[in-house]
């Protein structure tokens, strides 16, 4: 390849100026003349029909200017996940936007817009609901029981969803291991803490044309839900591209309630409607689906998988949504597709339970699946005294294999191998003492889970949307202005963008502009999901930027007489390939393009010198190649006291496959971050509810305990394996979950590893320490 | 929505003036850190607030070998622990200030909030009780004093009438030999509640303990001190058995409750971790000065 000029830079973020004076681009900072403030009422029951709502009080307070209940609202079945068609089949369509019945604590079951926040939220104490309440079950394994309240009439024994894949036959296999392991592992339900509220702000006009402003994932998404949800054709419906949003990690990839109530307040009084959710209604609007994975795993005496077997049982809560989605992607990318095996089978159903609803989050099935499958391994290891690492290699599968999900792929480009082995090398995995042979009240260990497999997109995968546009336009001051749909959640997309263009252009990473955006102006995207968009979004802006370029050479060699052939473009100016005699700027050529045709001299009228006139942009819309696979190896060492349970991770190194690195601070912003959601899923975070009342009890942050930046290990290297991929932009694959989906599995071996007892079960608190210790 | 009446008195005799006209519906506070949290929520609805941090006597920090320590209600955690007296004498009481949140929280909050808020796992309180510290409350009616140990009377409930308002603590003045240390376990590092807080203050005369007190914090409706497990360090040298067995004692005082922090056996267990590790650098520090 030749070289490389802003592709692996460390730029600056386009944002970054704008965020750090006051972020005016996040949705949560939109405001219009006329606004309206909407609350939502919700329900105290976890499950209960309204019988009655009396609105007349509410409706008479002076402010109040539109209420709703569910009867004004259109009872049409959606199902809320952006990235799949409304209709897809594999769906399970259970939402409406108000119902007469809520089957979790906070369900909505009425809204209010008012002309001031503090009116809405009085009109809603006067709002009169008389509930029926109805027997609740919280516990996914009671939900299924015979007897159990039954949620749905369409889900016999509480089963939204039932699967099942494989390959081979497992008691085939069975019969030939030499051991077989069995063992549970539960993990918890954890929220994403974006930082920016869910918020939205909806505008309609007198043709009820609605325009909605969001703090969302996927402008497309949201514009194909709600317009369904509403019974309106999308084109009734534009979503304005947010500038950036303040953090979503899969939480803001569904249509939430706050959209449709406030486009219905909004058609109803005329004015645009506000709704901001307070952290509290954050907290129960999405979260990691709680999951229980039973394993059955036999092996040979070298540690070679001869048949693998497990069952998951996931949580979904109150309505299907992600869970129909999360649960499969948890079956083959989190168990099934991991590692070689010849047989192999899963089962898993997604329950409906009266608590709140699963959503996506950053790994999608893959934390719960790598939980288990990497513990379990490191059982196996401790148990048949095989090195985890040599365990791994055997079972791994090679580059130019066969893509195990896909074969009409191949892992073309697969480091798995290498992440492993200078990961090892780096860390000293080598020194590694055995399980809790340390002294002393404090013990220290070292641990590593690996995730064999992941997805640069979802290519391959039934159901999901996954194909890129762009437009690329070049400016008469020699800047470009890339169009696309791509939202940046914080994770540097922007940043990835530009510089993909720049590099393709010639320019410099600030000579490209991300332009304002709508459903109306630029080609559709998938979400910002999946680990997509460096990839996928990423091979769409190339193809514009480098037909962008194209076009600009054509028009540049009227100026050089010269086929555009010979021409390049370096550092923003055009010349003839590795000559420095005649250097044109980029302006200049877009100027002249875009000049008129003649100018009025004093000997008349001159032509300017480019007969060919206009606009000099490049566009694409286009589904990417194939879905190549990151591999990503996780080494760690905590500190475990063993008086009090605490545990204190140390240092982390990461070795990612991941292709090429377009922007390393991005990536190590993603891998620091990643351990940090990681860590706090491994040891302390926990969504708590009322086991008789099914209210939250950790809506907050006080009693939501995330790692601050004090629990952060004082080291945390990000060691990046550059594979070429040849389908990627510029040789790049994807990061951004895997680092999520293996510190867990990392810390509670490094945990194994410091006091010799396993805890199975996250989060991996003191108190489980202690217990585990024999110590309460 | 309800309007309050907001105060600011530069003098004691104004703020007490103001209690006695305003009587329960007033609410004097210091930093804020709790009560405009307790009001946000609705826990507390005072209708008139009364600023204290303008009192000259509340803002006072004063040390005198012999007199010992004026703290005063309104001073912050963080003038405590930028405090060099502070550090040196009472480094188990600095270091409960400077556990409380965060820095930004620590700019605010003042122990005097953090006692008379009267949270059972209040991190400054048990320090105080292990360095025998005594409130000094003021009224339109006059004064009284009331050892901290005795002050909260219920989780969010104190011996302060609706008209007093506490103006300092006394803390005596450290004797050779002797030293605190506080330590609490949290979940994580930092902006946490204690899920067990420990206090301990030690004296000695060569090998030997003179002088002890243990004060516990979260394990119980109210901060308290361990009175028997004190006792049983006194007169000991202060040996692993010795600190065992008061750490046992410590136990036996406790009384927490399971909730989402932590469970009873969880706590009374780390009761004696902490108890062993508090009195252990307690001792550390008196035999180093
Ligand atoms: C993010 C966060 C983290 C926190 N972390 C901790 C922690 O780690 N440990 C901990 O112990 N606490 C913690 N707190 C609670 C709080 O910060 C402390 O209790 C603090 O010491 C209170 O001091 P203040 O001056 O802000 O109290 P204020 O809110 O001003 O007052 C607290 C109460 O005491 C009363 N009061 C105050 N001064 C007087 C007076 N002079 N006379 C009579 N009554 C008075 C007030 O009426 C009120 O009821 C935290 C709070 C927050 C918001």
């Amino acid at each position: 390849m030749s070289e490389l000029s802003v592709v692996g830079q460390r730029v600056r973020s386009p944002d970054a100026y704008d965020k750090v004076t006051g972020g005016k681009g996040f949705p949560v900072n939109v405001r219009l003349p006329g606004m309206l403030h909407g609350k939502l009422l919700r329900s105290p029951y976890a499950h209960a029909r309204i019988v009655r709502i009396d609105t007349a009080k509410a409706e008479k307070l002076p402010g109040v200017k539109a209420v709703l209940t569910p009867s004004a609202v259109p009872q049409i079945k959606y199902h809320s996940v952006f990235f799949a068609p409304n209709l897809d089949p594999g769906m399970v369509r259970d939402m409406l936007i108000l119902s007469d019945t809520v089957r979790f604590a906070g369900e909505p079951v009425a809204a209010v817009a008012a002309t001031e926040l503090e009116i809405a939220e009085e009109a809603l104490e006067l709002i009169d609901v008389e509930y029926d309440v109805l027997p609740a079950v919280f516990d996914p394994g009671e939900a299924m029981r015979p007897g159990a309240p039954q949620i749905w009439e369409h889900a016999p024994n509480n089963v939204a969803v039932n699967l099942s894949f494989g390959f081979g036959d497992v008691e085939q296999g069975f019969k030939q291991a030499d051991y077989v392991f069995e063992n549970t592992y539960q993990t918890q339900r954890v929220h994403t803490c974006y930082m920016e509220p869910r918020v939205c702000v909806v505008d309609s006009d007198r043709q009820g044309d609605l325009t909605v402003w969001s703090s969302t994932q996927h402008i497309f998404g949201l514009q194909e839900k709600l317009a369904f949800a509403l019974g309106l054709p999308i084109s009734k419906v534009r979503v304005v591209k947010p500038r950036y949003i303040g953090g979503g990690f899969g939480g803001k990839l569904d249509l939430g309630y706050i959209e449709p109530v406030c486009a219905l307040l909004s058609l109803k009084s005329g004015r645009p409607v506000r709704i901001e959710q307070t952290r509290y209604e954050d907290f129960i609007t999405t979260a990691r689906h709680p999951v229980k994975v039973q394993l059955r795993t036999g092996v040979k005496k070298d540690g070679t998988f001869t048949a693998r077997y497990a069952k998951s049982i996931l949580e979904t809560g109150a309505h299907a949504t992600h869970g129909a989605v999360v649960l499969p992607v948890h079956g083959l990318m989190g168990f099934l597709l991991t590692y070689r095996c010849p047989d192999v089978k899963w089962e898993g159903c997604a329950v409906y339970t009266n608590n709140m609803i699963g959503g996506g989050f950053r790994g999608y099935g893959g934390p719960q699946g790598a939980f288990a499958v990497e513990s379990q391994i490191d059982e196996i290891c401790e148990e048949l005294k095989l090195d985890p690492i040599a365990f791994r290699l055997k079972n791994a599968h090679r580059e130019a294999d066969p893509h195990p999900f896909n074969p009409n792929f191949t892992l073309s480009t697969y480091r798995l191998d290498e992440c492993l082995k200078r990961g090892a090398q780096e860390f000293e995995w080598s020194k590694r003492q055995s399980a809790g042979s340390g002294s002393g009240t404090k013990k220290r260990g070292i641990g590593f889970a690996c995730q064999p497999l992941w997805v640069s997109g979802c290519v391959g995968f039934p159901g999901i949307y996954e194909h890129s546009g762009a437009i690329v336009k070049l400016n008469v001051d020699g800047t470009a202005d890339l169009s696309i749909a791509t939202v940046d959640m914080g994770c540097g997309q922007n940043a990835v963008l530009s510089q993909i263009v720049a590099e393709e252009l010639g320019v410099s990473a600030d000579a490209v502009r991300i332009a304002y955006a709508d459903t109306q102006t630029v080609p559709f995207d998938a979400p910002t999901h999946a680990s997509r968009v460096t990839y996928s979004a990423g091979n769409a802006v190339k193809v514009a930027a480098g037909s962008a370029r194209k076009r600009l050479l054509e028009v540049a060699s009227q100026l050089f007489g010269a086929s555009p052939d010979d021409l390049e473009v370096v550092n923003g100016r055009v010349r003839l390939k590795g000559s420095r005699a005649k250097e044109i700027p980029i302006a200049e050529v877009v100027e002249l393009a875009g000049a008129p045709a003649l100018t009025l001299g004093l000997e008349g009228n001159q032509r300017t010198p480019i007969a060919d006139k206009g606009t000099i942009l490049g566009t694409s819309s286009l589904a990417p190649a194939s879905n190549p696979s990151p591999a990503t190896a996780e080494f760690v060492e905590v500190e475990v006291d063993t008086e009090t349970g605490e545990v204190r991770p140390l240092r982390a190194l990461f070795a990612h496959d991941i292709g090429r690195v377009i922007s390393p601070l991005g990536a190590e912003g993603q891998v620091e971050g990643g351990f940090q959601q990681g860590m706090g899923f491994a040891l302390m975070e926990n969504l708590v509810f009322d086991s008789e009342t099914g209210s939250c009890l950790a809506g907050d942050f006080l009693n939501y305990k995330i790692p601050t930046a004090i629990e952060m290990p004082g080291e945390i290297k990000s060691l990046f394996i550059e594979s070429n991929e040849p389908s990627g932009p510029f040789g790049a694959k994807a990061l951004a979950e895997p680092c999520l989906i293996v510190p867990a599995p990392a810390i509670a071996n490094a945990i194994y590893n410091a006091i010799g007892v396993r805890v199975r079960e996250l989060p991996i608190t003191p108190e489980k320490i202690l217990a585990a210790l024999g110590k309460l | 929505m309800h309007a309050i009446t907001y105060d600011a008195p530069r003098s004691l005799e104004q703020a007490l003036a103001l209690l006695r006209q305003n009587g329960p519906a007033a609410r004097v506070f210091c930093g804020g850190t709790d009560i405009i949290i307790q009001m946000r929520a609705g826990v507390r609805r005072p209708e008139h607030l009364i600023d204290a941090k303008g009192i000259p006597e509340l803002r006072k920090l004063s040390f005198d070998a012999k007199k010992g320590l004026c703290l005063g209600a309104a001073v912050s955690c963080i003038e405590i622990f930028e405090s060099a007296l502070m550090r040196q004498h009472y480094p188990g009481l600095t270091e409960a200030a400077h556990l409380i949140g965060s820095l930004q929280i620590q700019a605010r909050a003042s122990v005097g909030g953090n006692l008379c808020n009267g949270s059972p796992a209040a991190d400054s309180t048990p320090a105080l009780i292990a360095l025998g510290a005594v409130a000094r409350i003021a009224s339109a009616r006059g004064e009284r004093k009331v050892p901290v140990d005795q002050f909260v009377t219920a989780p969010g409930r104190t011996v302060l009438e609706p008209d007093e308002l506490l103006v300092e603590v006394h803390v005596p003045a450290p004797v050779n030999h002797s030293a605190d240390a506080y330590l609490r376990f949290i979940p994580r590092n930092e902006m946490d509640i204690a899920v067990v807080g420990v206090g301990a203050a030690v004296t000695l005369e060569g090998e030997r303990c003179v002088a002890a007190r243990i004060g516990l914090g979260a394990v119980a409706p109210t901060p308290l001190l361990a009175d028997a497990a004190s006792k049983a360090l006194v007169g000991s040298k202060l040996d692993a058995r010795a600190i065992e067995r008061a750490a046992e004692l410590a136990v036996s005082a406790s009384s927490p409750i399971d909730d989402m922090r932590g469970t009873a056996e969880f706590r009374r267990h780390l009761v004696g971790v902490l108890t062993r590790r508090a009195v252990g650098l307690a001792v550390e520090r008196a035999r180093a000065c």
